[in-house]
């Protein structure tokens, strides 16, 4: 039996045009980019500056602001850790619901003589912007905050965060592993000055992604050698999953509004579909403001280790991968006021393009076997 | 075209592409806690398996990371030692990471100077110093006295980090009886896929991780693991171990029917470390008072690939530092070019690259 793979917000499918991209260029420019005296070396060289250009008019800046790295987990290391600080602006603020990568860059930078602060969200997960006003002053030298949350999939008022970011002189950064490929980013006309991507989260490879920043961030290295990616990332590119990373933008540029609401289609019909047969259950998050494929369910009086057990042929999740390996309660949910219980389920979604009307139906069956068996 | 920049980046072996294909397409999470998730995680298991098996160390040794550079960056900062006493022919992201960093001189055939390390270590305090000197040389294929560097830094008890990128997959490698603490390695350099490499130590040097994340890795390399990356280097790990002794054989023909060939007809040109040990398929030729990027450029023209020095980000052709370091004189240092072989390389292309190099030779440097 093949299982439905719903648990977008942990990992994509590979696109079959990202994997055709991949193998083409794994098994003709298997030379490394960074040699300069031969032909096999440039033709790799041409295909990272290319792939660059892509993820560059994706968001809405310029290729030269584009830095790859292995991931947004080392884009957002980087960025927070490495940023070249004033003396006089030491403090950091991040969004409560921000990913463990994120939380624990600003943590470390306490051990340097750094404030780091905690910015609350509402009970849908949207910054609290009264509270958000009141811990902003001229201190703060970095705002870091999702653009999109990775378990109930808000979207974040970015334009209002940035206007008000802005009027401390403080920078904006947006974790955008979850909002690349999901929902239009223009980094300029949003006003966020740097962002992190990964390729897995939206149709492309693990083990690629980007750090893109404009001319306001000035940052040094957390990886040194060569001297690759403007001395502030070194290591040989990986010039095939650049490649494939770049063709992900470039179906994203041409899909994205499609997807959209098809995605919203199937979310939508599904979501009210488990309401209606999940008894006591409520859906988290902000209706409005989420990207189309996400449903974060609550279900009262439901082990969920119980349900897992019993839930068959669908792959979703009860928090994010990262935190799940370790059993940890979600941040997240508890920023929303929802206070962790081992009996009560929360079930993370994630549509993505891929997914089938058919699997949608397939999917809303099981769960709904698995926690009436659960009971 | 022929290829012989294998050191900048080998030929990926078939199998490595089919296993990256495959598992791109069925590569989930392996953080996930769903079927597909512990797939996943378990094929990252049976691909550690396969490293170490290469390695000779415990699969639990094996850490996962982006690549080489960064393994070298965990290392060398990651035990928070005050000095670092680095070989003067080693990569630059082993010289360009730590803060305080002194170098060993080599000789004129690129090993390092075993006095000068232990003259070096008598006076420091035990856990001050990292020392890092590389299996073999990228430059020069030169292969380092590991085990007599680690006796010395055992016995001042300083932490001792070996880059094995170079010779990993080539030569047989036992971690555990080589005394270092930890090595470096990286797909891109054996037959696998650009993008994955991993550090190998013994957790209980309890280093500390370079970024902080979600808890992969064992804490220790946040980030969602690579999981196609990991599989093909597994794979590419399994392919060296299994043809390590015939591959050696015939790229220790090629490279010595090569250089006899070259020398014979080309007087004036000098191998580099031609009477020590070294890798295997790896030869540096120096054609003084010619410039390097020269070389490389009519090597170019004529569809054949080499390097002057090692790849790196400058967009130039650079003279390699290693033959200044190494005590050549102006003549030399600027004036060679790197050859590196892969299992790919056949008799026939090596023959090609000997006319041309001739031809070159008889235009430049009669």
């Amino acid at each position: 039996m093949s299982i439905i793979y719903l648990d977008n917000f942990a990992s994509t499918p590979v696109d079959k045009e990202v994997l055709q991209e991949i193998n083409y260029v794994m098994q003709n420019n298997f030379a490394n980019p960074h040699s300069v005296s031969h032909e096999l070396g440039w033709e790799c060289n041409d295909i990272i500056d290319n792939a660059r250009l892509k993820v560059a008019k994706l968001v809405g800046t310029k290729s030269n602001n584009v830095i790859f790295t292995s991931g947004a987990t080392e884009s957002n290391n980087t960025l927070i850790k490495c940023l070249k600080y004033n003396n006089n602006k030491k403090t950091i603020l991040v969004s409560e619901i921000e990913h463990p990568c994120v939380l624990q860059s600003a943590k470390f930078m306490e051990k340097h003589g750094f404030i780091v602060k905690c910015i609350p969200v509402d009970s849908v997960g949207r910054i609290n912007m009264d509270k958000f006003r009141e811990l902003l002053d001229d201190t703060v030298a970095l705002v870091s905050i999702m653009l999109v949350n990775h378990e109930i999939g808000t979207i974040q008022d970015i334009k209002a965060i940035s206007d008000m970011t802005h009027s401390v002189n403080a920078l904006l950064h947006s974790d955008c592993a979850q909002a690349i490929g999901k929902i239009d980013i223009d980094m300029e006309a949003m006003g966020i000055d740097a962002i992190s991507i990964s390729g897995h989260k939206f149709y492309a490879s693990k083990g690629i992604g980007a750090l893109i920043f404009n001319e306001k961030v000035d940052i040094v290295s957390l990886i040194d050698g060569g001297g690759q990616e403007k001395s502030i990332r070194s290591g040989t590119l990986p010039t095939p999953l650049i490649a494939g990373l770049g063709k992900a933008c470039e179906l994203a540029e041409k899909n994205l509004a499609g997807d959209i609401i098809e995605i919203s289609k199937l979310r939508d019909y599904m979501e009210s579909e488990l309401l209606q047969k999940i008894p006591n259950s409520k859906s988290l998050g902000d209706a409005k403001n989420r990207i189309s494929g996400s449903i974060n369910l609550y279900v009262p009086n439901i082990y969920t280790d119980d349900f897992f057990v019993n839930l068959q042929g669908v792959a979703i999740s009860s928090g994010s991968a990262c935190a799940s390996a370790g059993k940890k309660a979600s941040n997240v949910l508890q920023a929303i006021g929802i206070s962790p219980k081992v009996e009560a389920l929360s079930m993370r979604i994630c549509i993505s393009n891929k997914n089938t009307k058919n699997e949608i139906d397939t999917a809303i069956k099981n769960i709904v076997s698995a926690i009436d068996k659960t009971k | 075209m022929v290829y012989l920049d294998n050191n900048a980046s080998m030929v990926p072996y078939g199998e490595v592409l089919e296993a990256l294909n495959e598992n791109i397409k069925n590569s989930f999470n392996a953080g996930s806690v769903h079927t597909m998730g512990r797939n996943s995680r378990a094929k990252i298991e049976k691909a550690r398996l396969k490293i170490a098996d290469m390695m000779g160390c415990n699969a639990e040794d094996v850490l996962f990371t982006s690549g080489a550079t960064e393994s070298n960056n965990i290392a060398i900062m990651g035990g928070g030692e005050t000095i670092a006493l680095v070989g003067a022919l080693e990569h630059p992201s082993v010289l360009n990471v730590h803060p305080n960093t002194h170098i060993i001189p080599v000789d004129r055939n690129g090993i390092v100077d075993l006095e000068f390390i232990e003259n070096f270590l008598k006076d420091k305090k035990a856990g001050d110093v990292l020392v890092s000197v590389m299996y073999a040389s990228h430059e020069t294929g030169t292969l380092q006295p590991i085990k007599a560097v680690a006796k010395i830094c055992a016995k001042y008890m300083q932490r001792f980090h070996v880059d094995a990128v170079q010779g990993a997959g080539k030569r047989k490698i036992d971690f555990i009886s080589s005394g270092a603490n930890s090595m470096s390695i990286t797909a891109h350099k054996i037959g696998g896929v650009q993008g994955v490499g991993a550090l190998i130590y013994n957790r209980a040097l309890n280093l500390n991780p370079l970024m902080r994340g979600g808890g992969q890795e064992k804490q220790m390399r946040p980030g969602t693991v690579n999981v196609a990356g990991c599989v093909s280097f597994g794979v590419a790990c399994d392919i060296c171990v299994d043809t390590m002794d015939e591959k050696t054989e015939k790229l220790d023909y090629l490279r010595d029917y090569m250089e006899s060939e070259i020398t014979a007809r080309c007087p004036r040109v000098e191998i580099v470390a031609k009477d020590v040990d070294r890798l295997t398929g790896t030869s540096r030729i120096i054609m003084p008072n010619v410039n390097s990027e020269k070389q490389v450029m009519f090597m170019d023209l004529k569809g054949i690939c080499v390097a002057s020095g090692s790849a790196c980000s400058s967009g130039v052709v650079k003279e390699s530092g290693a033959l200044r370091a190494m005590g050549y004189d102006k003549s030399c240092i600027g004036s060679s070019i790197r050859i590196g072989m892969s299992f790919a390389t056949s008799k026939d292309e090596i023959d090609e690259f000997i006319k041309i190099y001739c031809d070159m030779y008889d235009k430049m440097a009669k």
